[in-house]
């Protein structure tokens, strides 16, 4: 089979740093923490066009429940106990600008949709998304590549543990808005992808919504050479996006050569897998796997699968691992096949009975599979139809990557039938003004973004910088906007709430920020107490006058250090070398050392 | 948009949005919005003014609403009737009209139960489609008589209905019953059956479960929490809708729920009344009867207005059972006239007692008749059974008699936890 040109495009999602979409909780946990849990099971609904969706329907026969865990930022709209509130404005805002970047056409209506995914990373058992703007472009260095739409949508919850029969998830990321946007199939090589995924990225934080934390950015890979479009989800990494397409290049050309033989030796017939109770063979196999299989009541079956013999592991041709997948992906371990046996404790002989049970024949090969009774009939048609997709060279389906840069099965492409209208939601009118707000604040390239604000706020150019890659634009903003110094809201954000992250484990919000901001205004604090006072609100959560209070008790005040000082200079103790070291001492609290020296000067004089 | 180019729901369109040429399928038009379902499943509207169409052909996409008409499956030797009305429980969304059409169709519900089908023959009776804020005292009696009717042939009732009044209907279904041959148990939901995370189906399935059992009451089948792995049967008559929008909404209120069902099967505590040979029902209700919440600008005029060309009323007062010392007279004048009045509290919890303030000896004294702990929608509704059903001057004594268990006479003493988990 002819391998046609390869055709790449990619869905980039970024996760906003405004609150959630649909709620009035906080992007990020307060506290690393889980107050309870529940359950849920999940059932797939019918369209509006009255279908299944195929996804779904593989979904609902892996029959498994979910767990989820309640962190501090979720509230009765993540457990799927309350309707939807309001659409979060900065994250609309935020969709229309990266939109107008893209050079979209905006809607004016918005509508939301139910995008049904029963996997349970949504309570709900449906994604809420939204199309914001449509057919636009980016300019790469490889030409136009077209935009076909950028959708504003939910984050899914965060998977903790399990793939088997339940599976337990955090609720934390659940809701966060995300930004999609999807470019059409005009990527022209793994590196082109690379080059327009960061492209897309950059506006992103350049528009300063993005937001700037592990896993904030996942690529979605979609590929084809001519055999069914391959989803390949959730790529973190950008330098992994060209290894997976060239895993999935290879793989599927290796698939194609392996059903080139398939093909030779059983001409166009079909295939089906005929799985038979073959527990008695097996009843005292030393093999662990079966062994252990037999103990949780599981039975053994095996069956012929027609001239595959060679192309199950066979060099490059890997097609056991392909139905191995689909397995595994129904929770149990997996398949041993002809051509990887004898191996794993199975006897040749028992093998060779079975052979001759089944009736193999050379060219064919044998599956052999420890399954709960229960089961065998749902992954036996997961197998057929799996075997069926891949002898007529339909590759398209989800797959997932991998950290050493292989992709795995998922689950089946899910189609338009997964979509329906959210109820809850009525369709929304995007004000005039909110477009016009939009429309001047679409980003522009780094440097004059960089220059802006120089020009400003007086910041360092290195600051500038800084504060645009690490996504505190607008947090920068609203706080320089309300306080006499940019330049310490700059080293405040830049060096030390990070430093208070990193002793911590928490963070001000821009709130208690703002406060202590005023609070510093008015009670003149110096730059070293303000940012103290940052440090003790953030560490003990005390706020307003308890906070005035606590940096007293910790932090030398003037009067404090005068009466110190002169009466140690009297005495002859101190000198300015070590004024510093002499009132930390003195005293036990925290002293503002210009402070410290400047009062030295003055009474010494 | 021209006339000739209106296009019907289904067919397919290529337009002119702006700058962009939008490709999918014609969903409708309302106010002003044309709304297309794009190629990738999303739905777009727009306004009608902005677009201009360049292509219309005739259904290539194909719109039906799903729905299949079952009203009978499974095998199983227990026959248990549904009975729908209208609700969260029994309805689908059309997603073209957004108007919500109820669900004819069993198997839908009990298609993803296992197990279901093989032990119960379920069958399907339409009541009609009614919202639960609409349902009248009319339709309670008219409801009941089904229910009895129903009973004849059916092992068990399932009673598919709206939360928000669905302690009315229930309760009033449990006192119009005084015995049963078979268990009535009304069942809702508080996420429609459209979205995968619908309580709708484990709840359908507590309800079959229970209607199967020999508990001779009315009673209400909904979410033990708000997790998906216990349904608990509440006696209707001490069963409030205590949260808007939580799948544990239902709360049996000063005592525990009668019955559980979980992975391990049902249980049911002692003490409820069991099936009887055969059944004892009244189809009388007199609905001259108003429920009056207290509040502090409530003026003797507006009480005296609700009172108008009713029996009895019952008051929503505060606390222990109090209202304003301002609406005495009036009270006085109108228990005198021959209206009774009647308190129950705001609290929900716990249990009126006039005795403790002043106030409530005075209002006691102008003929208001403490109920206990009897909820003020139960009170409400029995005092429309009462009126109906025996002599006017055995009213007081009725109502403060515990007729189906709706005065809890010994509160369990457990952490008061009005908001679960």
């Amino acid at each position: 089979m002819p391998v046609e040109k390869l055709k790449v495009g990619l869905e980039v999602h970024m996760q906003l740093n405004t609150g959630k979409l649909f709620c009035r909780c906080m992007g990020n946990a307060a506290e690393n923490r889980n107050y309870f849990q529940f359950t849920r099971l999940l059932r797939p609904t019918l369209s509006e066009l009255g279908k299944m969706d195929l996804a779904a329907k593989y979904e609902m026969d892996r029959d498994r429940n979910f767990t989820y865990d309640v962190t501090d930022n979720t509230c009765l709209v993540e457990f799927d106990e309350e309707p939807p509130h309001d659409v979060d404005s900065e994250a609309l805002k935020a969709s229309i600008i990266m939109s107008m970047a893209l050079h979209c056409t905006v809607v004016e209506y918005v509508s939301t949709m139910r995008k049904v995914v029963v996997d349970g990373s949504n309570t709900s058992g449906f994604q809420r998304t939204s199309i914001i703007g449509i057919g636009g472009y980016i300019e790469t260095s490889k030409g136009k590549v077209r935009i076909s739409t950028v959708c504003l949508e939910e984050d899914s919850a965060r998977k903790i543990d399990g793939e088997k029969s339940t599976v337990t998830y955090s609720l934390d990321r659940l809701g966060i808005p995300l930004i999609e946007v999807s470019t059409e199939p005009d990527i022209k090589d793994e590196e082109h992808a690379v080059e327009v995924a960061e492209k897309i990225g950059s506006i992103g934080i350049l528009s300063g919504y993005a937001r700037r934390e592990v896993d904030s950015i996942r690529q979605d890979v979609n590929m084809s050479m001519g055999m069914g479009r391959v989803e390949i989800k959730g790529v973190q990494k950008l330098s992994l996006i060209s290894q997976f397409i060239r895993y999935e290049k290879t793989r599927q050309e290796a698939i194609s050569r392996a059903i080139e033989i398939v093909r030779k030796r059983i001409g166009e017939k079909s295939v089906v897998v005929n799985f038979k109770d073959v527990s008695q063979v097996f009843e005292n196999s030393s093999s662990k796997i079966l062994k252990s299989g037999f103990k949780a009541g599981n039975a053994v079956y095996s069956a012929i699968l027609p001239g595959f013999a060679g192309t199950l592991k066979n060099g490059d041709l890997r097609l056991g691992k392909e139905i191995s997948d689909v397995v595994k992906a129904f929770g149990l371990g997996g398949i041993f096949h002809s051509d990887e046996l004898p191996a794993y404790g199975i006897e040749e002989e028992k093998l060779r009975t079975i052979y001759e049970k089944l009736g193999k024949k050379e060219n064919d090969a044998v599956l052999i599979l420890s399954s709960p009774r229960s089961k065998i009939e749902v992954i036996s048609s997961g197998i057929n139809s799996r075997i069926e997709k891949l002898i007529s060279l339909d590759l398209s389906e989800t797959r997932g990557p991998r950290d050493d840069g292989e992709t795995f099965f998922l689950r089946p492409l899910p189609g338009k039938e997964r979509m329906y209208p959210e109820t809850d939601i009525p369709v929304k009118h995007i004000p005039e003004e909110m477009m016009d707000f939009c429309e001047k604040n679409v980003p522009e390239s780094v440097e004059d973004l960089q220059k802006k604000l120089i020009q400003e706020y007086g910041i360092s150019e290195q600051d500038a910088g800084v504060i645009i890659k690490s996504g505190n634009l607008i947090r920068f903003r609203n706080l320089a906007s309300s306080y006499s110094d940019p330049r310490s809201v700059a080293r405040i954000l830049l060096q030390k709430i990070p430093e208070i992250r990193e002793k911590s484990g928490k963070e001000p919000d821009e709130r208690t920020l703002m406060d202590i901001f005023e609070m510093s205004t008015g009670e003149n604090w110096s730059r070293f107490v303000l940012e103290k006072a940052i440090e003790i609100s953030t560490v003990s959560g005390l706020r307003g006058n308890e906070l005035k209070v606590e940096v007293g008790k910790q932090i030398m005040t003037e009067e404090d250090i005068e009466k110190l000082l002169s009466r140690a200079i009297m005495e002859g103790a101190v000198t300015e070398k070590n004024v510093i070291p002499y009132l930390s001492k003195a005293a036990r609290k925290l002293v503002d050392p210009t402070l410290a020296i400047s009062v030295f000067k003055r009474i010494s004089r | 948009m021209l006339q000739a180019d209106k296009p019907e729901k289904g067919d397919f369109l290529e337009v002119k949005y702006k700058s962009s040429t939008l490709r999918g399928t014609y969903i409708g038009t309302e106010k002003d919005l044309l709304t297309l379902k794009l190629e990738n499943g999303y739905n777009v509207s727009l306004p009608v003014s902005s677009i201009t169409i360049l292509k219309h052909e005739g259904q290539k996409g194909q719109v039906n609403s799903g729905e299949r008409v079952n009203t009978i499956t499974g095998s199983g030797r227990t026959r248990i009737t549904i009975i729908t009305t209208g609700g969260t429980i029994a309805s689908r969304v059309d997603y073209s009209t957004g108007a919500v059409k109820p669900v004819r169709d069993l198997e839908f519900l009990s298609s993803s139960l296992p197990g279901l089908t093989e032990r119960f023959t379920l069958e399907l009776s339409e009541y009609g489609e009614i919202l639960s804020e609409n349902m009248k005292p009319e339709n309670w009696v008219s409801l009941g008589r089904s229910a009895k009717e129903l009973m004849k042939k059916s092992d068990g009732i399932v009673i598919t209905h709206g939360t928000d009044t669905m302690s009315y209907t229930s309760s009033a279904l449990a006192f119009m019953f005084e015995k049963q041959t078979a268990p009535i148990i009304f069942v809702g939901s508080q996420r429609s059956s459209d979205r995968p995370s619908s309580d709708a189906f484990l709840n359908f399935r507590g309800a079959v479960e229970f209607s199967s059992t020999d508990f001779g009451e009315v009673g209400i089948a909904m979410h033990e929490t708000i997790s998906d792995d216990a349904i608990v049967l509440h006696r209707s008559v001490r069963s409030r809708k205590m949260h808007t929008s939580r799948r544990d909404a239902f709360r049996t209120i000063g005592s525990r729920p009668v019955g559980r069902f979980h992975a391990d099967g049902v249980s049911l505590t002692p003490g409820y009344r069991k099936t009887a040979e055969e059944t004892t029902f009244s189809h009388k209700l007199d609905s001259k009867v108003a429920l009056v919440y207290f509040s502090p600008t409530l003026t003797p005029e507006d009480l005296e207005n609700i009172c108008n060309n009713r029996k009895a009323v019952v008051l929503m007062g505060t606390g222990l059972g109090h209202v304003s010392t301002d609406l005495n007279n009036s009270i006085r004048r109108l228990t005198r006239d021959g209206l009774k009045i009647m308190m129950a509290s705001q609290c929900i919890q716990g249990s009126v007692n006039m005795n403790v303030y002043s106030t409530g000896r005075l209002l006691q004294e102008a003929g208001v008749i403490p109920l206990g702990s009897i909820l003020p929608e139960v009170a409400y509704v029995k005092s429309m059974y009462v009126l109906a059903n025996y002599d006017a001057d055995d009213f007081e004594k009725i109502m403060q008699e515990n007729l189906r268990g709706e005065i809890a006479e010994r509160e369990i003493s457990f952490q008061l936890n009005l908001g679960g988990q």
